[in-house]
Parts: structure tokens; sequence; C-alpha cells
């Protein structure tokens, strides 16, 4: 019987060594990570060997930690295409980009922001840059890295390597970063070996897609494909190896958004599918990165969500667009959107730093916003409080030191008017999930008449899309802005804005902005922190777009800017910390950027160009008339 | 667009400790969810079984609001951002949690036609 037994097992074994095996030999592609893996964590091990032993007061252990760390990132870089997009939050723990983030990914909004712990190379690189530096705390850093590392060889994990899907995904998010992230140094503290790292990866990478044509073949990767892609690369290796100096602008224009467009048209063509909340945000009918619709930001729509008939659509924005301008919706009777953001200065006020309260006599703490483009971010305001833009259309109506209204007043008012019932009534058979009209029909409108403008496309986008060309100041600066200037550390292609690859998230930042341009004081503005209570959050905002810049000023949150060589000069200096304030939190660098004026105005040259050719309208000629007359003394647009 | 959906009388049961108005603003909300179902989720996952229209009895795991878009391949074009919001996907949710469960001989006969 035991004979038997053992027999069983020794037969099993074998078949599973040789199922193990066999699998091996059938899929190269698997086995490539496997052995990226095992190569990133025997780089890792001996780091952790070199710290261990090193005396960090030494300047020659030093430079062998150093090396035995670029020797630990260039192996990460062999991996990134997989492990940014396998599992996200891992791999914070490997190449975190700071120690500590909060976030409210766009799964996330209904719940409070999540505090994330970065470890890995790159804190360590930065770590090794202090004055001080405590064995225990780098030793911590590449430790957490080794066990996000193993996390990688699971099963869940693992298991996406054995079908196609995720590889047109992962190298979209991988196109995506070399377009955004991986030429501006958003995770490489020694800029110069920013291009020798994307040149290694990059190169690192055509092994990749060798082993996958050779183990999917059906869905393998065109040569029209391969041979952009060696073309990119042979590009990289032509240029500078200076990050300031290299050609940002071609590199995106002539390969990386090309690639992009292939890479769309094969997930289409393969019907991919995913199955990772990354992907969540991303729209796969963008046919290029500088298309609006690349991600999904804001419902615009509102509670009309479903509705697709452009004559039903164009009668919502006809709606829209009156209430737009309606003071009916204030209290008084003489506010309306339009008393703050004047469509024709799109849809900002350029004439202050911030606009009157509602008693027209105080003034609001912020600067009027722009409302072109606020569709591409996951939570609106600047200190990110409401998660839809309905909400916010819905916090103004009713904030006491804005338009001073309530739900119940505003709806009244609006039925009152014999047109708005009319088609309000009409719009109700678009929503057959509400029974009577509410509030949200009406900010849904507002909505989605001024949402339209955000539909249209500056210079720049023509011409990274290969429609027309840019002067030559217009290019040196934004490769200045992807470089030197790190500016696109923070505002990623393609909207400017604080939304990065995979575009689910947004990002704040503490800048150190003052509350005048005596830099005596910084602004009182706490900011996020009055949202989301922390250290990293007080005085950070989120991110604004440059879209349209030339023309909404003033700028930062409160204005204090009237110009942009003024917010040229604050950054150049190191924003608030660089100018003498006490930032503690500051996510700026605090250290000069070293920019001559004439890269300056290169700059603004190319910020420029990122005008949009914007069709703007003219105010309504009259209001519906409500039943009682003394609403129909009320002026379009307000009094003030 | 589904604008005249023909109400399917459907049961919602609350639990005992449930305050009657609350229960009241629940039901509301079920009622949504359910018109929702019916517009973006129905076609695909009512069976008609003899003339009769049966609902499955989702659980709140199957269809948490994010995980639901790319639970099912075939949720990843019918299912997105464009089409229906996470908070209308949270009241499809609350109209699933309340809704009375099938008797089991239509939970068997559902299973069966799967």
């Amino acid at each position: 019987m035991k004979i038997k037994l053992y027999t069983i097992i020794i037969i099993l074994f074998s078949f599973i060594i040789l199922f193990a095996f066999k699998s091996k030999e059938t899929n190269s592609y698997k086995s490539l990570y496997n052995q990226n893996i095992e190569n990133f964590n025997l780089a890792q091990e001996k780091l952790l060997t070199e710290i261990k032993a090193g005396n960090l007061n030494d300047k020659k252990d030093i430079v062998k930690i150093r090396q035995a760390l670029n020797e630990a990132r260039t192996k990460m870089k062999f991996l990134d295409f997989w492990l940014r997009y396998l599992e996200p939050n891992t791999y914070k723990k490997i190449n975190g980009p700071l120690p500590v983030e909060w976030e409210t990914e766009v799964f996330e909004k209904y719940e409070k922001p999540y505090r994330r712990v970065g470890c890995g190379l790159t804190l360590a690189e930065l770590y090794l840059e202090e004055d001080v530096i405590e064995k225990d705390t780098l030793i911590q850093f590449i430790a957490n890295s080794i066990n996000a590392t193993k996390n990688y060889t699971n099963d869940t994990i693992t298991k996406e390597l054995y079908n196609y899907h995720h590889f047109y995904l992962c190298n979209r998010l991988f196109l995506l970063n070399l377009a955004a992230i991986y030429t501006t140094g958003f995770e490489c503290p020694d800029t110069s070996k920013i291009i020798p790292e994307l040149e290694a990866m990059m190169k690192s990478n055509k092994q990749i897609y060798f082993y996958f044509n050779q183990t999917f073949e059906s869905q393998a990767l065109p040569n029209s494909y391969i041979s952009l892609y060696d073309s990119a690369l042979a590009f990289v290796k032509s240029q500078s190896k200076n990050y300031s100096t290299f050609n940002h602008f071609t590199f995106i224009q002539q390969y990386i958004n090309p690639l992009y467009a292939i890479n769309r048209q094969l997930i289409l063509k393969h019907h991919v599918i995913s199955k990772n909340l990354i992907d969540y945000s991303l729209n796969k009918n963008a046919e290029t990165i500088f298309d609006k619709t690349l991600y999904n930001g804001q419902n615009a729509k509102g509670l009309y969500i479903r509705v697709n008939d452009s004559v039903q659509l164009s009668e919502i924005v006809t709606l829209g667009k009156l209430l737009f301008y309606d003071p009916i919706l204030s209290a008084n009777n003489k506010r309306s959107c339009a008393s703050c953001h004047f469509p024709s200065q799109y849809f900002t006020d350029t004439s202050n730093s911030t606009a009157f309260q509602f008693d027209n006599s105080n003034r609001l703490s912020r600067n009027t916003p722009s409302l072109i483009n606020v569709q591409y971010n996951h939570l609106i305001m600047l200190d990110g409080e409401h998660i839809s833009l309905q909400n916010q259309t819905h916090s103004v109506i009713t904030n006491p030191i804005e338009m001073a209204s309530n739900q119940e007043e505003v709806l009244k008012k609006v039925l009152d008017c014999k047109d708005y019932k009319v088609m309000l009534k009409k719009l109700l058979t678009f929503t057959p999930q509400e029974s009577e009209i509410t509030l949200t029909h009406i900010t849904s409108a507002i909505t989605l008449y001024y949402s339209k403008f955000s539909n249209y496309y500056s210079p720049f986008d023509q011409a990274i899309n290969q429609k027309t060309v840019l002067s030559h100041d217009e290019l040196k600066g934004f490769n200045l802005f992807m470089s030197k200037a790190q500016c696109a550390t923070c505002h990623f292609v393609p909207h400017f804005n604080g939304v990065k690859p995979p575009y689910i998230g947004s990002e704040f930042e503490v800048l150190g902005t003052p509350k005048d341009k005596a830099y005596k004081n910084l602004s009182e503005d706490k900011g996020r922190y009055n949202i989301n209570p922390a250290y990293e959050t007080e005085n950070a905002f989120r991110t604004g777009s440059l879209r349209n810049i030339a023309f909404t000023q003033p700028y930062m949150h409160n204005g204090v800017f009237s110009n942009l060589t003024e917010v040229l000069d604050f950054y150049n200096t190191g924003g608030g910390a660089g100018h003498g304030l006490n930032v503690p939190n500051q996510t700026l660098s605090s250290d000069s950027l070293g920019l001559k004026p004439i890269e300056i105005k290169q700059i603004i040259a190319f910020l420029n160009t990122l005008t949009e050719e914007i069709p703007f309208e003219s105010a309504p000629k009259k209001l519906p008339i409500n039943k009682n007359k003394q609403f129909n003394i009320r002026k379009v647009g307000g009094e003030y | 667009m589904m604008q005249c959906t023909s109400q399917q009388k459907i049961v919602y049961i609350f639990p005992d400790a449930m305050a009657p108005d609350i229960q009241k603003d629940y039901e509301k909300q079920c009622k949504k969810g359910y018109i929702l179902y019916q517009i973006n989720c129905a076609k695909c996952h009512t069976k008609n079984i003899n003339g009769k229209n049966i609902i499955p009895d989702f659980t709140i795991e199957k269809i948490s609001a994010y995980e639901i878009r790319v639970a099912n391949a075939l949720h990843s074009d019918s299912l997105t951002e464009e089409r229906i919001t996470a908070e209308e996907l949270g009241i499809i949710s609350t109209f699933f949690t309340y809704k009375a469960r099938n008797s089991s001989k239509d939970s068997l006969k559902l299973l069966n036609k799967k």
C-alpha cells in the first residue's frame, strides 16, 4: 500500500516537474520576466550588503553604495514596463517619488484620501544627498523595496503573463510615460542619468517585444511598430545626453505619439480587455496622446450622461447657457455664473486677483479659475473639495458668500419661468430614474454648457500632431519646460495639469505661494489641508492646467502674480522657500533653476502656443420671463 | 433609452431596526436603482423564463461600484464612465441590497438558464 502511494507521489511529482519546465520553455516571454526580476533582486541584495557593510561617513563607501544603487536602478528600469502596470501601489515601495503621498484615485473618490508611504531607489538616492545619513533609514528604503519586489512573483500577478491582454496595456502606459515622465527627471534625481537611463530602458524593452512576439505570434507587434520603435531608439542614441538639450518635442512628435497611435489600434484589433483598475480613466477611442479625450476626467453631462443625440444635447446646452447668465440663481437676483467667469475671458476674471463676495464689498480668498478644461480633473476646486462638476456648481449657488441661494428657492424661481419649465420638463424625460425636476437638472445643464468650450485645440496640439510647425523659440521653450525648468515634473502632458499617466488621480503641490509680491508672508490659505488635514497637505493646491495660460491672468491660487514673468521668477528662485519663507513641507525644490532671461522668454513663448482656438459666443439677449414681475428686472449676466 | 419602463412589482426588504422615514428614503433610492438597472444592465442580466422576468440576486461584493467595470469583459464597453457614473452604480448596489431575494424555484430556473 505504502509503495503504491509513493509511486503515485513520484509520478505526480514528475508530471509537475515536466509541466513546470514545459511552461518555461513555451513561454519565453514569462521567462524573461522571471529573469529580470531575479536580476533586480540580486542587484538590490548587493546594494543592501554594501549599505550594511559600508561606513556612511566614508566618501569611498558612499561611492560604492551609489554604484550599487545605479546598478539596481538599471535593473529596475528593465522591469518598469511590467511593474508599474501590474501592481501600481506596490511599485511605490520600489520607486516612490515621495516619502508620503495622499491619494484619492478616481475609483476612491467617495472615500477618504489614502496615505501611501513611498520607499525604494529614488528616495534612497535623494536620502544620500542629506547632510546626516542614518544607516537604518537607508536600509529601510531598500529592504522595503526588496519585499515589495517579491510580490511580483505571486501567482495573482504572474498569471497575467500567460495572455496577451496585459501586454498592450503595459505598453500603452509605457508610451504615455515616455511622453510624460521618463524624460523629465520626475523620478530620477540625478539629472545627468535621465537620458542614459531612458536609452538603456528603451533598449531592454526591445527584448520584451522580441519575446512577446515569439510567445504570442497571433497577437504579435507588427513590423510597422517595431521599426518605428527602432527609429525612436536610434533618435535617443543620436541625441544629447543632457536632458536640457535633448529634443523632447521631436521625440514625442515623431516617435512616441505615433507609436501610441499604433498601439491603440492594436488594442482595438486584438479586443484587448483590461482587468486592472489602472485603466479606469483611459479611453481607447482616443487616437493620439494629444486627443482631448485621452482620459475621462469629469462627467460634464451630469444627469444627462446617457443623452447622445446631438439635437437633444444642443437643447440642454441652450438651457445651460441661459442659466449660466441668469442671476435668478442667486439670492438677490444680481449675480450669475458669468459674474465671475466671463465667457469672453476664458471663463475667468482677468481684472481681479480675487472676486467680490456676495456682499459686493469683501473679497473671496481665491482667484476665479477658468472653467475651460476643468473637466479633465478628477477632483474639482484647488483644494479638491468636490468630486463632480455638478457638486461644485451646486456649492457656488448655495454658498452664503457666493450666490447665497438654496435649493428650494432656486427651483421655485427657475420653474416660475415658463420657458425654463417647458425645457426642464422635456429634459426630465431624458432622466427616467428621476421622478421630478431637481437642482441637479439645472447644474448638469450648466456644466454641459461651459464644458463645450473645452473641446478645442491649440497650435501646440496641431504641431505635436504634425499638422503645423512651431518657431525655434517655442520649441526651445517646450524642451526647457520638459527639462531644466522642471515644469513637466508637475504639469504633465497632454493637459499640462497635475494628472499624470495613468491619469487616475490629481496631484497637489506645496509651492510656498506668498501673500503678496513683497514675499513677507506665506498665503494664509491652507488649501488641501482644509479638506484632508495632514503635514503634507498644508498649503497644498491641486496643480492647474497651463492651457490658455496667456489669457487667464492673474496667476496662482490667490492671483498674486500679474504676469507670467513674475510666475517664472517665482519658480526660478525656488518658490516660497527659495524666497526666504518658512515652508518646511514645500514640494518644489528651494534651489534656483538657473534659468537665464532668454530661457524664461522661450518658456513663455511655448506657453503662448497653448492658447486654444475657442470660438467664444456672445451673451443671450434676454432671459426667460418669470411669473413674478419683480424678477423680470434682472439683468443678463447679473449686476456685479 | 428606456423611457417607459414597465414597472415590474419589486418587493424591498429593509431591516426592522431602520427607522420608517429612512426606509422611505432608501425605497426611493431603490426605485431609482431599479430604473438604472433596467437601463444599463437588464438587457443582459434579466432573464425571461416562461414569460416571467427574473432579476438575478447579485450580492454587494459582486457589484462593488469600481470593480464592476473590469469584472466582466463585456463591461469594458458597456459600463464605461461615459455611460454610467460611479454614483449611479452605487444606487444600483442599493437596489440589490434591499431587493427581496428570488424564490428558490426562480433561482434554480435562473441557474439552469445560464
